[in-house]
Parts: C-alpha cells; structure tokens; sequence
C-alpha cells in the first residue's frame, strides 16, 4: 500500500529516518522506554498495589467522591483499578503518540539540519513539498505504530488486571475515542507542530524541549478529570478531537509554507 | 548550446549583497574555473543556480530550466557538492549512494554497479562498508563527490571539490573531472582557489569579487583584458653590467614583452653587450597573474567584464 502512496525516492527517505532514528541511543530509548513505561509499567504496577495492599490502606472515601453510585457491585480493588484505568490511564496514554510524534520529527526535521544533511536532501529531485510529506508520513507511521503496540501491551495488562480485580472491562467509548481518533490527530500534532519549530531550534535536545508547549495542555484536560473537577465525556473527547483535527490542518498548511529550501537552510 | 545561463542575477540578505548583476553562459560540455576570493558570492551563485535560494534580482537557467520555477528538474539533470551538503553518518559510504541512488529513482542494480564504479574510482572501496562518521576530511569529501555524481548528471557544480584532500588525492579528483568532462560530455562549473589545478583542467574562467563578475572568457582573452604581458627572465653572472629596463626578481632581470617575438632581439642584445647569461625564458602570464590582477583591482570596477 506504501509503494501506490509514496515513490520510490519518498519511501527511501522515510527508510533513511527510521534507520537514523533507530541508530540514535537517546532518540531510540526515548522511542522504547517511555511507552513501555506508561503502557505496561505503570498499568503492572498499580495492578500489583491493587492486588497486594491491604484493604484498610485504601481509601473508600475518595473513591466514591470520583465515581459516584456507579460502581456499587465492585469490590474496593476493582473500584481502584477501575479509577486508575479509565481517569488517570487516558492521560498516560495520550502521552505516547504525542511523545513519540515529537520526538521523531525533532530527529526527522531538526536533525537534519543539525546534522548538515538538509541540503543536500533538498538538492535531490524530490520537490519541498514531497520531501516534507515523506517526512510527516514517515514520523507518523513510527509513531502510530508505537501508540499501536503500546495499545496491545496495555490492552493484555488491564484486560487481565480487570479479571483479576474485578474491575468492569476497562474498554469503553471513551477509549475507543482516544486511541481510534485522538491518537492519530495527536500524532500530526506532534509532528506539524515540530516541523513549525524546526527553523528556529538548532539542535535535536532543544527542539524535543520546546515540544513540551504541547503536552501541556493535553496534561491539563486529564488533570482536571483526575482531581475531579469533572468527567470526560465520550462527546467531550470527540469535541477535542475535533479541535485538534482542525489544529491539524492549520499547522500543517502554515508549516508547510514554512518548508522552503531558503528558510531550510537559514 | 548554453548549459548555464544567469541574466543579471542578484541575491540581497537584508543589508549584505552577496551576488550583484551576474551575466554568466557556460557552454555545453565545458569546464568553467569559477575564482574568486571568499566571501565573493561563489557559494551564493551555485545555490541561486540550482534553486536553494530564491533571487532577488534577475533570472538563471541550467539546461533550459529555470532554477527558481523547476529546480526539482535541474536536480535530476545535476550533481551539486558544496562545502555544507554531507553525507550521512550513521550510513556506511555504500548505503550512503544507495540511498541517494534511490533518492533519485534510479533502479537498484544500476545503482549498485555506478556506486561500485565511483567507490573504486575515487579509492573508498576498501572503506565502502564503513560508517561514513568515522572516515577522514578528504574522505567526506570524496564520499560526497561519487554522492553528486552517481545518477550520471549531465552538469556539475562543483564548490572546491579538492577542499581537505591530500595533493595526490586532489590531482586525481581534477583528472576524474576533466576525463567526464571529455569522454561524458558533462558540464562542470568549478568553485575554487586552487589556480594551478583550475589552470590545468578549466576551458574558460570567470572571476568574482566582492559578488561581481570581473571577467570571463578563455585564459586568453583574460590576460588581453588584464592587460598583462610575457616577460622574459634571465638569470645572469652576478657582475653582469645589464641595460636600466631591466629590473631584478630575486635572482633573476626581468623585462615586460609586448609580444614573443621581442625575445630573440633582447637575448642577441644582451649577449652582444657581453653579459653571460645562464638562463633565459619567456615567462608567459599565468592564471595566477592575471586572477589577482583582477581581485586586487577591485569589486566595483566593472570595465573589462566580458573579455570573450
């Protein structure tokens, strides 16, 4: 399907930045490590706490506060583990694609110019404009492909974490929402919004710095949901989706007019 | 038929202009020594001539295509190596060209066969499968030369191609330049200081200073417009009584010629005049000569532009 979609030059460059960012420690254990970490590390953990801590350390209390009435046939494990997964998991989760989305553009864009290769990638017969979706597609499968795995690890973790708690199955509308749709929209995100930073930052470390603008504010939407100032509704994410599709778009027609070979090369 | 062609070419960053009302025409098939001093708008020409910068004044072509309007056309048809264009470090010097090989939609048996041909030719064989990160100055940049020439371009911009190479490694490029340029039919534009091997290997020259042509043409038509002339040299016994329009340089007595054909006459002068002479020679002007003649004549001066 990527042979009708991409020539043989554009799928040779989307090769080249896998490989470049793959040979890249930093780059590569940022890649690995941290959804690892947030999609089976931490789910593993707090299983493990929810399995293994005494009843009387949990605090009832301030599970009701956040769920409500709705619960009212599980048990004080499957109560946690319910909250863990479906209030605090979303926000860990969002973290993937955005993450990996910006970290593999800051090598794909930025460490080209770093590395001196720009120019000579923009004297090749591939137009700016080709050279430019070769390398979105490029960081976006890569990090597609991460928040995909990341899915399944979670999926297995939480699926058996629910049976062993008790916990209602953790795969909801909302989830559906988040890794059908908000993942790819945070996915462009992170790279159109690297690309529109590119010009100015001049290494890889400072551009993966300034990425944090962005994650920022997808924190805050979950943090609000974890101290419990509301609940996200399945129509609440759609509508945020919405709104970073559009971004999307927008990023994405201002970046591009952002990728000349002048500017490139500044 | 003009290979390259720039009318009036200009290029301003803010307050600087780098490159004022070029009028350049390189024939098909030529190599054209492009000289000039640094900072003299060399650089800025090859960039305004394969599309990298946009001008702000003025147009070029290069094989009939215009460098702003269809530079992803000329890049097929070209090879470019600056002094900022690099390879890949993280890729091996063969995975170097076959990446660029693909990159320019060549199949990759043919581009295994022109890699192997160019690693050989420019003595990186036995390196070919190491990471390109861990070769030498001189081998980037030969690594980077096979990177302009492996899709067989019809036009060459090449921006001091001997810059970082030992004096054998240099002659050997300059000859691979000179053997396409004949066998290939390839056109080369050649940015560089190195007068001696521009000498060897140019057909026509054009020099820049301070972002404006001085002249251009063959060495001959540079040295009719320099206004510099053979001088003959002569090495003489040191009590030698010798005529006042001789005027010493270093061990030897010079005399400017209007022509060659004054030596015969001055030699049989000098000799009747009793003064042994232990050398004589016509020392006929040298691109050197005539190269600062222009430079240091000055960027504003624009009388003599086109001596051709």
């Amino acid at each position: 399907m990527l042979r009708k979609l991409f020539s043989a030059g554009e799928l040779a460059l989307i090769r080249k930045d896998f490989t470049e960012i793959w040979n890249q420690k930093l780059v590569r254990s940022s890649l690995l490590v941290l959804p690892v970490l947030l999609s089976l590390g931490l789910p593993l953990l707090f299983l493990l706490l929810a399995v293994l801590l005494p009843p009387e350390e949990l605090d009832a209390g301030a599970f009701e506060t956040l769920l409500g009435p709705s619960l009212p046939d599980v048990e004080m494990r499957g109560q946690m583990y319910y909250v863990f997964t479906n209030l605090i998991c979303p926000m860990l989760f969002a973290m993937i694609p955005l993450m990996s989305a910006t970290v593999s553009a800051s090598c794909a864009f930025v460490g080209e110019k770093e590395r001196g290769t720009m120019e000579t990638l923009l004297l090749s017969p591939l137009s700016v404009r080709k050279l430019f979706q070769a390398k979105v597609a490029g960081c976006s499968l890569l990090s597609g492909l991460i928040t995909w795995i990341s899915f399944v690890l979670f999926f297995i973790v939480t699926t058996v974490g629910d049976i062993v708690t008790g916990a209602p199955f953790f795969f909801s509308l909302n989830w559906f929402i988040l890794v059908f749709l908000m993942s790819p929209a945070l996915t462009v995100l992170g790279v159109v919004f690297m690309v529109m930073i590119s010009g100015r930052s001049k290494t890889t470390m400072e551009a993966m710095q300034v990425s944090g603008y962005i994650v920022f504010p997808v924190v805050m939407l979950f943090v609000g949901q974890i101290t419990g100032l509301f609940i996200l509704q399945w129509w609440m994410l759609l509508l945020v989706t919405a709104l970073l599709a559009g971004v999307d778009v927008l990023l994405y027609n201002r970046g591009f007019s952002k990728f000349t070979a002048e500017k490139l090369l500044a | 038929m003009d290979a390259i062609q720039a009318a009036n070419l200009t290029k301003k960053f803010e307050s600087v202009v780098a490159l004022s009302g070029l009028d350049l025409t390189v024939k098909a098939g030529s190599v054209t020594g492009y000289l000039g001093p640094n900072g003299s708008g060399k650089t800025t020409t090859v960039k305004l001539l394969t599309g990298l910068l946009q001008p702000t004044v003025g147009d070029s072509t290069v094989l009939g295509l215009s460098s702003s309007k269809e530079s992803e056309k000329i890049h097929a048809q070209t090879g470019v190596l600056t002094e900022t264009a690099s390879c890949y470090r993280h890729l091996s010097a063969l995975e170097n060209l076959q990446f660029f090989g693909a990159l320019f939609g060549l199949p990759a048996a043919q581009v295994r066969a022109r890699a192997d041909y160019l690693l050989k030719k420019l003595d990186l064989w036995e390196v070919r499968n190491r990471k390109a990160g861990t070769f030498s100055t001189g081998m980037k940049q030969r690594l980077s030369l096979a990177r302009a020439l492996i899709h067989s371009p019809k036009v060459l911009f090449l921006d001091e191609p001997t810059s970082g190479l030992d004096p054998e490694s240099a002659a050997g490029v300059n000859r691979m330049i000179a053997d396409m340029a004949c066998a290939e039919g390839v056109t080369v534009l050649l940015c560089t200081h190195q007068l001696r091997y521009a000498a060897d290997i140019c057909d026509t020259f054009a020099i820049l200073d301070r972002g404006r042509l001085q002249a251009s043409g063959t060495l001959e038509d540079l040295v009719a417009a320099a206004g510099v002339r053979p001088v003959a040299s002569f090495r003489v016994a040191q009590d030698a009584v010798l005529p006042e329009d001789l005027t010493q340089n270093g061990e030897c007595w010079e005399k400017d010629l209007d022509s060659e054909a004054e030596m015969p006459a001055l030699v049989t002068a000098l000799v009747s005049a009793g003064v042994s002479i232990y050398e004589a020679r016509i020392r006929r002007p040298s691109l050197e000569d005539v190269y600062f003649t222009f430079v240091q004549e000055g960027g504003g001066k624009e009388a003599d532009r086109d001596a051709s």
